[in-house]
Order: C-alpha cells, then structure tokens, then sequence
C-alpha cells in the first residue's frame, strides 16, 4: 500500500491503538500487582495478554484476576 | 425508590472497580471503530492479496458496508461480551449472602431487582449509542456521501433487541442462581430463535428480524408488516421478562 494510503487511515488506527494498549497497559498493570496468583501463572497471563489481541487482557480481566 | 438509588449506586461503584465498565467502554470503542475501517480497508487488502492475473470486480464500498459490519460486531462481540460480563451478577451476591443483610435491613427486594435491571439497561443504553455514534462520525468521514436512510430504524430495533436479551439474562440469572448457567440459558434462546426462523410463520412474528434485517433497511427497503409485529413480540417478551423476574425474586430464598 502507498504510504498516502497509510496517511488517510491513520485518524482512524490511532485512536484504536491507543485502545488495545490502554486495555493492555491497564491489564499488565493489575497483573503486577496481583498477589493472589504464584509467579508461573502470571508469566502465562502476561504472555496471554501481551499476545492475545483484544481478547487475552479481557479474558484476565475477567477470570484471572481471582478478586473475589 | 431510594433504597434502588442506593443499591444502583453500589452497583455502579462496583462495576468500576472489577473493571467490568472499562472492558465495555473498550470493546464498544473498538467496535465503533473497527466497523468503518474494515468496510473501508477489506477491499484494498483483497485487492492487494490477488495475484496480477485474477481480476475480481469489488463494488466500491458504501456507507452501508460500514453499518453492515457495524451490526454483526455488535452480535457477535458487544453482545456476547455484555451477556458474559453480566452473567454472574445474581449469582455472586446468592453465594457470598450479600443480599441477606440488606433485605434484613428493610431493603425492598423490589429495590434490589430493579437497581440490577437499571445497572444492565444503563450499560448496554450507554456503549451501544456511543458504539453507533463513533461508527456514525467515522461512516460520515470515510464515506462523505452517505444517507442515513434507514438508519434509526436498524440501530433502533439492535438496541431493543439488546434489551430483551438482557431482561432474559436478569430473568435466568434469578432463577439459577449459578455463574454460568444465565449465559447458557440467553444463548439456548438465541438458538431457538434461529432454529425458529425455518418456520415461516415463526419467522414473521421473532424478534430476531430486530437483530438480522437491519442492513436491508439501510439499502432503502421498505419495512413491512413483519417488522411492527416482531417489535411487538419483542416487547411483549421483554415485559414478560421482567415482570416474571421480579415476580420470582420476590418470592426467592435467599440464604
């Protein structure tokens, strides 16, 4: 693709960029401080979330982190 | 109606801290987004993919591809997320015995019902029309020519759609009182719905036309008879839903 192409997406990939990495960030975040996990399983969450587009920090968000 | 005020209130904060608000706000974002842009973007990919000599004729795409895409995100991911997000929300206050102390307290279980119902019907309100605006500024953006023929209509019956789901998920989730067995039990009605649509006569009356037509009225077909009574049938359900929810929590052990 021409990069004037690229040029006329980018108002709209920006902004949904800055989404995944804010659900990324927000999800990584949490996991650091997550005590309630031993240190194998939060190696595979973070690979989840880092790796898993879109759905891996939603799917910790949700079921990892083991709050109540 | 303080006491629902009250219990909303809870609610809410809750919601924010277990993250449960941000992950729709994010995944309604999302989809706003991405529906425009892979409308927009699908076509040159493909383009770009085909080998020189195979030529394939792509209709450029229009406003209505955008909506189009629009509408089967929502299905298959606001929806489905809401209803997973949403499923243990009776649940985890039966098994911790949250609710004894409030309705021993003098907490009208009223209260409680419809503070729940406000929590599902505020989220879904909330992310589905920020979805369909940010979709609708993008759509005007990409596509400058676009018409909103239609469109009220198409985003109007999804959101109605939505609700109804979510009056069934509140219903189950009173009745069964497990993390899960909510999402199972909206998800079995969906399939029903869809297995229904081999009947015609069913096919007439189900509200799933709310969540499957609304593209064709976009490309500027009329809405018939059909669509007023799958409006109707929807909303006789989503009362239904409801009333029997409530009915039910008021007479539930809760233990």
């Amino acid at each position: 693709m021409a990069l004037p192409d690229i040029m006329a997406y980018l108002p709209i990939i920006i902004p949904l960029l800055i989404l995944q990495v804010t659900l990324m960030i927000t999800a990584l975040l949490h996991l650091v401080k997550n005590e309630r996990l031993d240190r194998n399983n939060k190696i595979v969450w973070a690979l989840v979330i880092i790796f898993v587009n879109l759905i891996g920090p939603i799917l910790y968000l949700i079921f990892g982190r083991k709050e109540d | 109606m303080r006491g629902t005020l009250a219990f909303l209130k809870k609610e809410l904060i809750e919601h924010t801290r277990n993250y449960k608000l941000f992950i729709f706000f994010i995944v309604f974002a999302i989809i706003g987004i991405l529906s425009p842009l892979s409308a927009k973007f699908l076509p040159e990919l493909l383009e770009s993919l085909m080998d020189e000599n195979i030529t394939i004729i792509l209709q450029e795409p229009t406003h209505v591809d955008s909506w189009v895409q629009f509408f089967s995100n929502v299905n298959q991911m606001g929806l489905v997320v809401m209803i997973l997000v949403f499923s243990p929300l009776m649940a985890r206050e039966y098994e911790k015995g949250t609710l004894v102390h409030m309705v021993t307290k003098g907490l009208p279980r009223l209260s409680i019902y419809s503070a729940k119902l406000a929590m599902l019907y505020l989220s879904w309100t909330l992310f589905y029309w920020m979805s369909a605006l940010i979709t609708l500024g993008y759509t005007y953006y990409y596509f400058p020519d676009s018409s909103t023929e239609g469109l009220l209509l198409a985003t109007v019956s999804m959101y109605i759609f939505g609700l109804m789901l979510l009056a069934l998920l509140l219903l189950s989730a009173v009745i069964l009182e497990t993390t899960f067995a909510p999402l199972l039990a909206v998800g079995g009605f969906v399939g029903l719905l869809f297995l229904g649509e081999l009947v015609p006569v069913i096919q007439e009356w189900s509200p799933l036309q709310l969540n499957s037509r609304n593209a064709q009225w976009l490309t500027g077909l009329e809405p018939g008879r059909e669509i007023i009574q799958s409006f109707a049938v929807t909303g006789i359900l989503t009362v239904f839903f409801i009333a029997a929810g409530a009915a039910l929590f008021r007479k539930k052990a809760i233990n």
